[in-house]
């Protein structure tokens, strides 16, 4: 059992009485109290944990990437990863337009030959 | 002659109280709010019909209501009352959020734990006005000002509270542009408003995909009650920062948090029935929200100013305010104070990483309410872990559902009368239907 286990145990064994029910009225805001106050820490406890591993991650990063360099196909579209060749759709419409256009333009030309002819 | 007589005694107009009447109207007054004035219209909106919808009075022997067992309404409200529909948010929260801002500048972090001051010391003055502990924790998340947070933790400490904390909490999110002004104003100089802050460093791929997992670990090791909203949120997060779940991050961030807000909003909506919402401790209730966001506001902008203290680079103490956890709109609030005294300050991007801090440090608060709050399991009935007082279903803490409570009983005996054998029967069918589920359908990879 981890320490903050204990922590929050011994909370809830402070907030009840012997039988298990809650104390008083006049207990509960002592209680509370107490509770409030370790909530907080342990936020604060949790959030300080998460800050300095954030301060040390380009370190963690840094070292990681001498031990395992960092792949290219990460970054792009993977030939590995079919769930991830999602297609640009602008690319995808500018080159059928593109096609449409060059496709429309031959057969317009052809076409006005064929009338010369 | 008779026939319609008694239809006219089964409309709702015969029925009508003066208290539906008036729910009626706070749901047009949502859904006006929402058009008019663009408050929160994706949640308001829905909360606002299922308003409407839960205040037309049914007739007498008809199964429509949230609270009625087997009607459809009480289906949909399954996912609230058992505290489903959160964590799917927060799966699709974590989907969209991006923490580069909050990896780029660490000591933000802290401004979303200080905000939690708001949870805590509403939490004591609900206790103050009497509330049982389980429900001055659930009325005190309130504070954290996250919607799925505070529904989730009221359905597991005060189911009966429920409607009323959701309310209270979407509203008070709808109106962090008109409640956090003020407050972030009072409490600054102008000098300090117009602090400007370095542009946050570039994060690496890496970072971002390391960060959900690590951050996981350490928030749920300390708090476990967090497991499932922080599991959540940091699923979503990793499918969309791992680069190779594009297609389950884009479902998770637009199309299945879409339909869960509508499931969620509506059936919360639906659920403020003007008999069990119109109470005096509902009022109370919104009372303490509206001290919980001020008090959540002003922590936040004072430990920054005590941050201040220390730090060689200031912070901008409007930055503060983003510390409670309405992403996106308290840090468009911040930019929105922040450009009133200087045009050219740019406050979204540092505001946005107390903002998911927030996020975070709500769910842990909650985690640790849930955690001491709740009674412990029974070793020897493996009866599972339920609030201590009062914290009977919405169905049986209604008195003029006698329908709804004999249902209640029957289903409760049918439960007691199911044999080990038949749950593990029920186990095997269940494990030889997922068995011959074709997983090769779209979106599932064998």
């Amino acid at each position: 059992m981890t320490a903050h286990s204990f922590f929050i145990l011994s909370l809830v064994q402070s907030s009840k009485g012997a039988d298990g029910a809650i104390a008083s009225a006049e207990g509960a805001m002592s209680q509370g109290l107490s509770i409030a106050f370790a909530g907080l820490m342990i936020v604060f406890l949790a959030l300080i944990l998460i800050s300095l591993f954030i301060t040390a991650l380009p370190k963690v990063v840094a070292m990681l990437e001498t031990l395992i360099p960092e792949e290219d196909h990460h970054a792009g579209v993977p030939e590995g990863h079919p769930e991830s060749s999602v297609p640009d759709d602008a690319a995808l419409l500018a080159a059928i337009g593109f096609v449409l256009h060059t496709e429309l333009q031959r057969h317009v030309s052809s076409a006005s030959g064929n009338e010369k002819g | 002659m008779d026939i319609f007589f008694d239809f006219l005694r089964t409309t709702g107009f015969l029925s009508m109280t003066l208290g539906n009447f008036a729910m009626i109207l706070v749901g047009i007054v949502f859904i006006t709010l929402a058009i008019r004035k663009d408050y929160e219209p994706l949640l308001l909106v829905p909360i606002g019909m299922g308003a409407i919808v839960g205040n037309i009075p049914a007739a007498e022997g008809m199964s429509l209501s949230v609270y009625d067992s087997g009607s459809v309404l009480s289906y949909l409200y399954f996912g609230v009352s058992q505290g489903v529909y959160p964590p799917l948010i927060f799966l699709g929260i974590g989907a969209m959020t991006d923490f580069s801002t909050m990896l780029s500048n660490p000591k933000l972090v802290l401004l979303g734990a200080a905000a939690q001051v708001g949870v805590f010391i509403t939490f004591l003055g609900s206790i103050w006005l009497n509330f049982s502990m389980p429900e001055a924790g659930a009325i005190g998340i309130i504070g954290g000002a996250d919607g799925p947070t505070a529904i989730f933790l009221s359905a597991k400490l005060a189911p009966h509270l429920l409607g009323s904390i959701a309310i209270a909490a979407y509203s008070y999110m709808a109106l962090v542009p008109v409640i956090q002004p003020p407050i972030m104003r009072l409490l600054t100089s102008r000098e300090e408003r117009l602090i400007r802050m370095s542009p946050p460093r570039k994060v690496s791929k890496r970072e971002k995909m390391i960060f959900p997992i690590a951050g996981f670990l350490i928030s749920t090791l300390i708090a476990p009650g967090a497991i499932v909203l922080l599991g959540m949120l940091f699923f979503g997060n990793l499918l969309k920062e791992s680069l190779v779940t594009e297609r389950l991050a884009r479902t998770a961030r637009s199309g299945m948090i879409d339909i869960v807000t509508i499931l969620l909003g509506f059936s919360v909506g639906a659920s403020t029935q003007a008999e069990t919402f119109l109470t005096r401790q509902s009022m109370m209730i919104f009372g303490l929200g509206a001290l919980s966001f001020a008090i959540a506001t002003a922590g936040g902008v004072l430990f920054a100013k005590f941050m201040n203290l220390f730090l060689k680079e200031k912070i901008n103490p409007l930055v503060g305010a983003a510390g409670v956890s309405a992403v996106p709109d308290s840090a468009r609030v911040v930019q929105m104070v922040g450009q009133q005294e200087d045009p050219q300050n740019f406050l979204l991007m540092h505001a946005m990483a107390p903002n998911v801090a927030g996020v975070i440090g709500s769910a842990i608060a909650a985690g640790v309410l849930w955690a001491v709050l709740v009674v412990p399991a029974k070793p020897d009935t493996g009866i599972p872990p339920t609030a201590p007082i009062q914290a009977t279903s919405p169905i049986e803490s209604m008195d003029s559902q006698p329908l709804s409570r004999e249902a209640t009983s029957v289903e409760s005996q049918v439960e007691s009368q199911t044999t080990p054998n038949q749950t593990k029967q029920h186990n095997t069918e269940f494990v030889h239907v997922f068995q011959n589920t074709d997983l090769t359908a779209p979106g599932t990879k064998k």
